[in-house]
């Protein structure tokens, strides 16, 4: 059985691990969303399961790389090439006061309003382009919901992906 | 939700059952369950899970709104113990909510799952009037009968409150009885709401005698507690008293099963005491481990400050195993008549002096001064599973 988990809020990690672990040890395979991977750096997940950070999945977007060389790299090069040795201090002043203030407030909610909530389109993408397709989401806590909803709407009714919010709840 | 039905069909619907991310909470029910169920046509458990998260007041907006759009697409339905059927019902809400708003989710959680259908049972039997009370009253066939039974170890508080009071209050209007484990939440309930008074009697939790230790305890050395590292259960004042009774013999041994707030600072203080090395901090176990852990444990320290019926004190004696304990509430009551049999019952203080003593003089008299025994005989006809299943199936089916 492939198994996705969708943890965004990781208020249940304790449960995420066991039931990974569960569906490894019976042969299945397990793939962990989570929106940041530092909560579960220490959470102690079985060999063979899968974690995946669902901001790396919009990182991947050609609009954020596009954003990413523009933004980020572009100017941090350059001001590293112009000021020599003080350039690092500045490439990591102008990352903090300039670049990641630009990607929160002005070009992620416009790229947001363009593409739609695009998290949950990405989550569904993934699962549809799974080379093993997935067989069951499971909503592992509060926060995971409203992704979930999403998603299900996002890969329509013809979907065979089922949900749960358990594995002990899958036959 | 269909559930299949039978003369003796039974409904149970709890906000404790254990789960693998809290595998201790709600094993009494689970109990209860295993206990009662062979007597019945089919019985299906309704367990709705509280599903907290620091979450805000928009974030909760969103998340009850696809919670519920949810609830029907979800695979919720597993067998559990005794061949009855699980019905899972996570409820999601905010770290911080009061019982009248607990209630009002669970309820609204219940409603979507059963799509505007009553539940189909002869008898509802709910452990908690409130949330899960609550959550059944309009979703009652009208002549299902409804029972109650109450644990809730934070009962005053939640009796003190004007709005889960009114609540609590109509759940006992439609309810046939209602049980408590112990006389200390009889009495908390009663002064509330006394108007209730002739549907209050006495079903305590069922505990299995089936599995005896294969050996008996010979030496009172390894010493165990099982429960929430909170404040009420008294664990930092057991620890303590542990240093001092191994002051005295270095060949005690601790070990502290369960979570909770004060797990980090009771392993710094196991350190400044000393006795790190000896002192074992196992974590959350199932309640099957636990019960092994009771069968290879010499005495079950258990220093509460109060329980409405304290089942670990009745599972360890169960288990072969020696108690010493504080007089919590619901203890004095289990282990009543058979208290020096048992073990050693000692006062609730802010302190470890009651605890050192206690452990002092049950030392000095083992084993001749106990009869475990008579203990678990008499325990086993007060709380054993044929004696608490005759007590429910009377009620729901005579």
């Amino acid at each position: 059985m492939n198994i996705l988990f969708l943890a965004l809020g990781a208020s249940r990690k304790r449960a995420v691990v066991e039931e990974c672990a569960k569906v490894v040890a019976d042969g299945g395979t397990a793939t962990v969303m989570v929106e940041s991977i530092a909560p579960w750096q220490r959470a102690g997940f079985a060999t063979g399961v899968t974690v995946i950070d669902s901001a790396s999945l919009q990182r991947a977007q050609l609009p954020l790389r596009i954003e990413r060389l523009v933004v980020y790299r572009g100017p941090e090069f350059l001001l590293r090439k112009v000021l020599g040795r003080r350039g690092k201090r500045a490439a990591g002043a102008y990352k903090k006061k300039v670049a990641d203030r630009f990607h929160r407030r002005v070009f992620m909610p416009a790229y947001q309003r363009l593409r739609g909530d695009t998290r949950s389109a990405l989550v569904a993408q993934h699962i549809t382009r799974s080379p093993r397709p997935f067989d069951w989401i499971v909503i592992a806590d509060p926060v995971s919901m409203p992704e979930a909803a999403q998603v299900m709407d996002t890969l329509g009714t013809g979907s065979r992906v089922g949900l749960a919010y358990s594995v002990d709840h899958i036959s | 939700m269909t559930v299949p039905t039978g003369s003796r069909h039974v409904t149970v619907v709890t906000p404790w059952y254990p789960t693998r991310l809290l595998p201790f909470r709600g094993a009494f029910v689970q109990t209860m369950v295993e206990a009662t169920a062979p007597g019945c046509d089919s019985m299906t458990v309704i367990h709705g899970d509280r599903w907290s998260a620091k979450i805000s007041a928009d974030q909760d907006k969103a998340v009850n709104r696809a919670h519920l759009a949810l609830l029907p697409r979800t695979k919720r339905v597993s067998s559990t113990v005794a061949g009855a059927t699980l019905n899972y019902l996570p409820v999601p809400m905010p770290a911080e909510v009061g019982f009248a708003d607990t209630a009002t989710r669970h309820e609204a959680t219940l409603r979507a799952a059963l799509d505007g259908k009553l539940i189909d049972a002869d008898v509802v039997h709910v452990h908690e009037a409130l949330p899960s009370g609550w959550a059944v009253l309009d979703h009652l066939r009208p002549e299902t009968r409804l029972f109650v039974t109450e644990h809730a170890s934070f009962l005053e508080q939640l009796l003190d409150q004007s709005d889960a009071r009114e609540m609590y209050d109509k759940v006992l209007d439609r309810c046939e009885g209602l049980f408590v484990v112990g006389d200390g939440t009889r009495d908390v309930l009663l002064k509330a709401l006394p108007r209730h008074a002739a549907k209050v009697s006495l079903v305590p939790n069922p505990i299995s005698f089936d599995h005896p230790r294969p050996e008996p305890v010979t030496a009172l050395r390894r010493w165990l507690f099982l429960g929430g590292l909170i404040p009420r259960k008294g664990v930092n004042w057991l620890l303590e008293a542990f240093a001092k009774c191994h002051a005295e013999d270095p060949a005690l041994t601790l070990t502290i099963v369960g979570d909770g707030e004060l797990g980090g600072q009771l392993r710094k203080r196991a350190e400044e005491l000393g006795v790190q090395d000896v002192v074992t901090f196992a974590g959350s176990v199932g309640p099957e481990v636990a019960l092994q852990m009771m069968r290879e444990h010499d005495l079950l320290v258990h220093a509460s400050r109060w329980e409405s019926f304290g089942v670990t004190v009745v599972e360890a004696v169960a288990a072969g195993m020696p108690v010493l304990v504080t007089r919590c509430g619901g203890p004095e009551e289990t282990l009543a008549g058979i208290e020096d049999a048992a073990g050693e019952l000692v006062a609730v203080e802010e302190d470890d002096a009651s605890l050192v003593e206690g452990y002092r003089r049950l030392r000095d008299r083992f084993p001749q001064g106990l009869d475990l025994d008579k203990a678990q005989q008499t325990l086993n006809e007060r709380y054993g599973y044929p004696a608490v299943a005759r007590m429910h199936h009377r009620v729901w089916f005579e």
